[in-house]
């Protein structure tokens, strides 16, 4: 499957990395309803609000809703202070404030009960928009109204030089948003909501039942829904919005504990359908999603089992020769031992690789540091992923043996930039 | 059994390679692509 992701990936850069991004005027402009779902974000708001009402669409193409759901801190009076700004007053703009259930899939459910847009554009607190983002959301869009019922752009982290952590966040959601996504909508036509920057048409919302109330992963259980229903979710590579990532390792824990959990959920619940008549883009994505969650983790779990047993009887070998190394082909099969270093270096190499590739893709970002940052985030922030993947399946698990409610999440912390 | 699973694990490992080394070509032609298009871009729009 990497192999394939990263040959897709290529091939997409290959055809349009001679493309001039443009933006002409487009034949017409449809009404947005953007859509900001806020809890606790008085560090951001305001940041946001701005951004999304300095747009590059006519402003009487926006409504903006901003929901300060269920908040204890400032981010309704936040809001409301960008609003009542000379330049933003005349704009059709509002701050809701909620107090209810649900969690964003709610907010974006009640949402969907007031808009006037044709589209609904969704972008998280603390996810700036570039100038263009909605603008090339909606030419995206445009390109086939029926089949193109959602449309999804990528993410920046705006907080990358912040620390090791954020370098690597950053690193990460490079690769997987130029590698991967690109990939994927390449080679199958498949699509994947991330939670921000994205549209989608309110009329076909409206007609699969909305989101799911209390999903952990709302972006990924409508995927699937839009999938099921042989819809399209395309990719506008050129749309940008800028977010923060965790800068402490323990809020990076608890944002990747409820994304695993939510991603095991949607898989868990869709499984069924690798065996049923499905869409066949539900069946690869469940297939996709299945080879990552379980089999590729059960396998680094296995291996990083095997190679500490083995490093810790060799170690206990060298003071007590009757302890034999558990996990070996015989004394004499070298070559097999040589063969596999071989293998584990060459993974290296593709790791770093499908990095360079996705840093290759925007002007001024291959550089050596990504190089070295790869390779140190080998050995260290790509092995956090076990910690949380062993956790989310412990959970799901329990959450299902006692009945227990999976819905409740952790914030994640927001800083002021 | 130790010598098919040698064998299985070579042809592998030099499918892998090769792949490994087309993708790095692959990925320096993208490279000078994209900064040939976005140089030349930049001195149109001056102009």
């Amino acid at each position: 499957m990497a192999s394939l992701t990263i040959a897709g990936a290529v091939h997409f850069w290959l055809v349009h990395s001679k493309k001039i991004v443009d933006i002409k005027p487009l034949d017409r402009y449809p009404l947005v309803t953007v859509v900001v779902p806020a809890h606790n974000e008085e560090i951001v708001i305001a940041q946001t609000t701005k951004a999304i009402l300095d747009l590059n669409y006519p402003a009487d193409k926006i409504e903006l809703l901003i929901f300060a759901d269920n908040c204890s801190d400032q981010t309704a009076r936040r809001a409301k202070a960008v609003l009542q700004m000379i330049k933003y007053k005349q704009r059709d703009a509002r701050v809701i404030v909620r107090h209810g259930q649900g969690g964003k899939a709610g907010v974006l459910n009640d949402a969907l009960k007031i808009a006037k847009g044709e589209y609904i554009a969704v972008y998280d607190a603390d996810a700036m928009p570039e100038k263009n983002a909605l603008y090339f959301l909606v030419r995206k869009g445009l390109e086939n109204p029926e089949k193109y019922v959602a449309v999804f752009g990528r993410n920046k982290t705006r907080n990358a030089k912040q620390n090791f952590l954020t370098r690597c966040i950053n690193q990460e959601i490079v690769v997987t948003q130029r590698i991967q996504h690109c990939a994927i909508w390449h080679l199958f036509k498949i699509g994947r909501i991330p939670g921000t920057n994205f549209i989608i048409k309110k009329e076909y919302v409206k007609s699969i039942g909305g989101w799911e109330n209390g999903a952990l992963t709302e972006d990924t259980d409508i995927s699937f829904k839009i999938m099921q229903s042989g819809k399209l979710i395309a990719l506008a590579y050129n749309s940008e919005a800028f977010q923060q990532e965790p800068e402490r390792l323990s809020d990076y824990y608890y944002q990747r504990l409820r994304w695993a959990k939510g991603n095991y959920q949607v898989v868990l619940k869709n499984f069924k359908h690798l065996f049923d008549h499905s869409n066949w883009r539900v069946k690869l994505e469940t297939f996709y999603y299945s080879c990552t969650f379980f089999w590729f983790n059960a396998a680094i779990v296995l291996s990083d089992v095997i190679f500490i047993a083995n490093v810790v009887s060799w170690i206990i070998h060298i003071f007590n020769p009757h302890v034999l190394i558990p996990f070996t082909f015989g004394e004499s099969n070298i070559l097999i031992a040589q063969l596999l270093l071989f293998n584990w270096l060459l993974m290296i190499i593709l790791y770093v690789l499908q990095i360079t590739t996705a840093s290759a893709t925007q002007f001024g970002q291959a550089t050596n540091q990504q190089i070295w940052l790869a390779l140190a985030s080998y050995f260290t922030y790509s092995q956090l992923f076990i910690v949380v993947s062993i956790n989310a399946v412990i959970s799901v698990s329990m959450d299902k043996l006692l009945h227990r409610d999976g819905t409740k999440w952790i914030k994640t912390k927001r800083f002021a930039d | 059994m130790v010598r098919l699973f040698f064998w299985l694990a070579l042809i592998i490992t030099l499918i892998f390679f090769v792949l490994a080394m087309i993708f790095a070509i692959f990925q320096w032609i993208i490279y000078f692509r994209v900064e040939y298009t976005t140089l030349h871009t930049n001195r149109d729009d001056k102009r």
